[in-house]
């Protein structure tokens, strides 16, 4: 684990130390290889588990989330070049700085062994997140949807801190490894219960849990591009991959403590898709599609099923990777129009075709096409579904139709149409961009080819 | 059997070589689309080796490639079915699309991005081709979905209009709600037989199958444009004419048949399902053959037209005949592709007039349209011995000699004899009469690319029934003897509707009508569906998901319980139990007490 951690730790003093014209070129080409010493994870045997010290341990399920981490940082350095072109050198260098730090947060957190260590890295990946919201977002409501941000989540997870000392004082140890052989099935009582609330609500409102999501359009909506990119690709999946590693300590309790929670989840799933159907705000459509993607990953994770979690696994992977080009895509219209407006960036097909394809594809995994992983992910989800009870299929049935629905009216109306006059002008899309856009869909179609490696530990 | 599967392969991986080849520099000049149109008639008669050994030997074949992945206990590979429907469905497909694709090099010449719109036409083939030969429910679905969204693609082709993208995107959404159906049925299937593959999922018996059949009927339901969700398909002629004759011949509309066509060991069992798909079928046929009666735009007389003869095959699947089901898909396929290029021509040729009241009189100027629009429409109402009789003739004498509901044979009698209506009115307005376009106009059919495809065409429209009807195999024995007026019916109901669409277009001549009647009305507004179920629908979707999920729920209740509230409570408490209150005054008013305090303390302490 070090292999990694080293490196990202070393990125700041290379951040520092590099020629202006350098920084952006030496920390993306150098991240980049740090994400191809992460690549070596995925490789392993479905029951084995890479213990690297008493600290850090990768297994299947945290694999692939940590490679997408890592891949995450060089895209972000990426698609941030144009926007903080007008900073002075420090603050570039600050705004990097901070992505590294996040970076070297959600790897220990992804590896952490301990439910403490994850814990308290799981609250630190909230400072440079916050930072990079408040500091380098773009309009004045990003100080709101900073504050929004930080005590959502605050408050959810302080109980889960409580929950865990708790279970230390019980069982003596919270590591992974040692807890699923050493773990009591919980006696059916009312502080069992709250036991339970408290373990999930943290990840719950990370995910975010319908009722409990307003923070993420709004957060969405404000942050840089980065802060938007890493916010959807990983920091929502640390609730997924923190509600799959603690549902062992709760185990005969989330069969009926999940019932509030899966009917959540289920209307929400519709309710926030059909908000994107009415969305003008580019970033907010993308930023409820997330919403309602993620609520299908919570159904999973609460069915508790082989199939379920292989979905959500993969489900959490796919969206990580769709809806962050989904950003840079938006990002790069904002760069032209200068508004995240999406009826001013219509036509853009006749001007920008080959950013009109990345587009399409875009739209076309966001809604799930097969063969791509998005399917792998969302079918093994509804089949699960199913399986727990007939009727959700119109529930699941209902959020397909319009899955489809908003991908493609936000293809139509950003791409298709007649062009308009004041998009004219408008800069080509810059080699950079289209590396950006490409960097993203190459893994997702890889990975189509192979889907064994993202289904997680159950596989 | 090796040049069996090894021309099979070569016909597939033939289909995929202009699309790979795609960036090499040798693609990117003019004669790309020359090179795609080359690639498909190329890979038709490879295709046509595999279906003479198939007829001769009749043995199927399954390639299993691949291996995926194994999920479990559940194994997926890439695997291809070669069994009577793919092999013959494949030249077929292969045969109509070639003549397309000939066709629209001439109709697409203007087009900048010609070479751009046979990569998607060629995409929209292979799609349609993984769909024919798969031999499991994952595959299928993958050409499922590619066949919807590659129909998306081209029927949006003229980007900047704003119809082409709602026709585009109804497409998707109706194609979406059949795709539920779908997703149902695998999903079931993987929970009771655990398996995708079709001839595991046969191979084991059934209890009740209503669940996942159901979902294969929405299914193609929704791929077939049935009575429901139909109005997608004539909204579809939006695209350019050679998606049409593409999408109505051989590919996308008949997936949803050939999907039932596929599932026909389960369904022969179950009555509930095949009495759904029966008046399922037939109210189609009925309803899309009465919205074709008063139609004005030439291309959305046929594409009802195709509508209803999809609903002829759904009924068809209804009374368990399956394989005849079959053969009305392959030629249907012949002879609608080629309306549909006769219509382009005529099109074109009239300087991009759809409406058949600007036409007449065009039997003079295109002599060649005109004959093969003749014989389209002869095949398509079933006039002996043309293509269309031999599937369609047998199809009316086998539903009226089975055991059926005789509300359904009803319907589809009198939908029959409105084909022969609607085709009648066709040919009166385009070819016969006076023109009533515009003189300036040149028209000139002489060009080999158009020449050539509708030709290939007609010969398919004439001789292709009879030899495809030559190498079937019913699977249930169809009646052999029956009386006289029902060997004749077929022929009747169509003899009737010529002769009343003949009356009636000589009486429009000379009489006036008055106002229009409610019939008229219904027919011409598509049964009202365009009003009720695209104003009503969305109106109300959309305004609850802007009002009840947008506005009620997210920025006023989920705000207001939360964070608003609890900032407010927690300013008020703050306010409250806070003892600075900002009353400067009287702080400073406290301070004097102090002041006087300690003067006469420190003054007075004696």
């Amino acid at each position: 684990m070090l292999k990694i951690i080293f490196p990202t730790m070393m990125l700041v003093p290379l951040t520092w130390a590099s020629k202006p014209n350098m920084i952006w070129i030496n920390t993306t080409a150098y991240s980049l290889l740090i994400s191809l010493i992460s690549l070596t994870y995925l490789n392993q045997l479905s029951d084995n588990s890479l213990n690297f010290s008493l600290l850090f341990f990768t297994d299947s399920l945290s694999a692939p989330l940590l490679t997408l981490t890592t891949w995450l940082l060089p895209l972000m350095l990426m698609a941030s070049q144009f926007h903080l072109s007008k900073e002075t050198l420090t603050r570039k260098k600050l705004y990097i700085t901070m992505l590294v730090l996040l970076q070297l947060f959600l790897i220990m957190t992804f590896s952490a062994m301990e439910l403490i260590l994850f814990y308290i890295l799981f609250e630190a990946t909230l400072v440079p997140t916050l930072v990079i919201i408040t500091r380098w977002g773009n309009q004045t409501e990003r100080l709101n949807a900073g504050l929004y941000f930080l005590f959502y989540t605050l408050v959810g997870s302080l109980p889960l801190l409580i929950a865990l000392l708790h279970t230390q004082n019980n069982l003596g140890s919270l590591n992974f490894l040692l807890m699923q052989y050493w773990i009591q099935p919980l006696p059916n009582s009312w502080s069992s219960m709250f036991l339970w609330l408290a373990c999930m609500m943290a990840f719950m409102v990370k995910m975010p849990l319908y009722g409990l999501h307003l923070w993420l359009p709004k957060a969405h909506v404000e942050a840089p591009i980065a802060g938007s990119m890493v916010l959807a690709a990983v920091l929502l999946k640390l609730g997924g991959y923190g509600m799959m590693r603690i549902t062992t300590l709760l185990s005969p309790l989330t069969s009926f403590m999940a019932y509030p929670f899966m009917m959540l989840s289920l209307w929400g799933m519709i309710m926030t898709s059909s908000i994107c159907l009415r969305q003008t705000d580019l970033k907010s459509l993308i930023a409820y599609s997330s919403v309602s993607h993620m609520a299908l990953v919570i159904v999973a994770v609460l069915i508790q099923t082989p199939w379920s979690y292989m979905g959500a696994t993969a489900l959490m992977i796919a969206h990580g990777l769709t809806s962050s080009l989904l950003f840079c895509l938006a990002n790069s219209n904002y760069e032209r129009t200068h508004s995240r407006t999406m009826i001013l960036a219509r036509g853009l097909q006749t001007l920008l075709p080959l950013m009109a394809a990345w587009w399409l594809l875009a739209s076309l995994t966001n809604l799930s096409l097969p063969p791509t992983i998005n399917l792998i992910g969302e079918l093994f989800v509804v089949v699960a579904t199913f399986s727990w009870s007939n009727i959700t299929i119109t529930l699941m049935g209902t959020n397909i139709i319009i899955t489809a629905l908003y991908s493609l009216y936000m293809l139509i109306t950003t791409q298709r149409g007649k062009c308009t006059n004041h998009v004219k002008s408008i800069k080509p899309s810059f080699t950079r961009e289209n590396a950006l856009m490409a960097l993203h869909l190459l893994p997702l179609l890889l990975l189509s080819l192979n889907p064994k490696m993202i289904l997680g530990p159950i596989y | 059997m090796n040049l069996f599967t090894s021309s099979i392969i070569t016909t597939l991986l033939m289909l995929t070589m202009p699309i790979i080849l795609t960036s090499a520099s040798t693609h990117k000049n003019k004669s790309y689309p020359q090179y795609v149109k080359t690639t498909v008639s190329y890979a038709f008669m490879i295709s046509t080796i595999p279906m003479v050994m198939f007829l001769y030997s009749g043995q199927e074949v399954i390639i299993s490639n691949w291996h995926w992945m194994t999920i479990q206990t559940l194994k997926l590979t890439l695997s291809f079915k070669l069994d009577y429907f793919s092999m013959i469905f494949m030249p077929v497909a292969l045969f109509v699309t070639w003549s397309i694709m000939e066709f629209s090099i001439w109709y697409m010449h203007t087009d900048l991005n010609i070479s751009h719109f046979f990569k998607y036409l060629l995409m929209f083939l292979i799609t349609m081709m993984i769909l024919v030969t798969a031999n499991n429910l994952l595959q299928l679905f993958i050409g499922w979905e590619g066949v919807g969204i590659m129909s998306f693609l081209l029927i949006g082709w003229w980007y900047g209009r704003a119809d082409a993208n709602t026709a585009a995107l109804q497409a998707v959404l109706y194609n979406r709600i059949g795709d539920v159906g779908f997703i149902m049925a695998m999903a079931w299937f993987l929970l009771n037989t655990n398996a995708w593959d079709f001839q595991q999922i046969f191979a084991i018996e059934h209890e009740n199958l209503n669940i996942p059949l159901a979902g294969l009927l929405l299914a193609a339901t929704g791929k077939s444009a049935q009575f429901g969700l139909h109005p997608w398909l004539p909204s579809a002629m939006e695209g350019p004419t050679p998606v049409s004759a593409l999408l109505h011949s051989s590919t996308m509309v008949v997936a949803g048949v050939f999907l039932l066509i596929r599932f026909y060991p389960l369904m022969e069992h179950n009555k509930t399902i095949q009495t759904a798909t029966l008046c399922l079928g037939a109210m189609t046929t009925l309803f899309t053959a009465a919205c074709a009666l008063t139609q004005n735009d030439i291309k959305k007389i046929i594409a009802f037209s195709t509508s209803s003869q999809l609903g002829l095959m759904i009924v068809t699947i209804g009374i368990n005949q399956p394989h005849l089901a079959f053969l009305h898909i392959c030629t249907h396929a012949f002879f609608k592709a080629m309306l549909f290029m006769c219509s382009g021509s005529i099109i074109h040729s009239l300087n991009d007039e759809q409406d058949i009241r600007k036409m007449g009189g065009l039997f003079k100027a295109l002599p060649l349209t005109t004959t093969a629009l003749i014989i389209g429409v002869l095949a398509l109402t079933g006039m002996p011995f043309l293509t269309g009789f031999y599937s369609k003739d047998l199809i009316i004498e086998t539903a009226n000699t089975s055991y059926t509901n005789a509300w359904a044979l009803l319907t589809t009698l009198v939908a029959t004899s409105m084909t022969a209506a609607y085709s009648t009115r066709i040919v009166f307005f385009v070819l016969l009469g006076q023109p009533r376009f515009n003189p300036v106009i040149i028209v000139n059919e002489n060009n080999p690319l158009l020449i050539n495809s509708i030709k290939r065409l007609l010969l398919g429209s004439i001789f292709a029934g009879y030899l495809i009807f030559h190498n079937i195999t019913p699977t249930t024995i169809p009646q052999t003897t029956m009386p006289y007026y029902l060997k004749m019916m077929a022929l009747a109901v169509t003899m009737l509707g010529f002769i009343l669409a003949l009356e009636l277009n000589s009486t429009t001549q000379t009489l006036k009508l008055d106002y229009p009647q409610n019939p008229f009305k219904f027919s011409i507004q598509l049964g009202y569906f365009p009003i009720i179920i695209h104003r009503l629908l969305p109106m109300m979707s959309l305004s609850m998901s802007q009002k009840m999920a947008s506005m009620l729920l997210d920025t006023t209740w989920l705000e207001n319980v939360l964070p608003k509230s609890i900032s407010y409570f927690q300013m008020k408490s703050s306010i409250t139990v806070s003892n600075q209150k900002g009353l400067i005054k009287l702080y400073f008013l406290s301070f004097m007490i102090t002041l006087i305090l300690s003067f006469f303390v420190l003054n007075f302490h004696e």
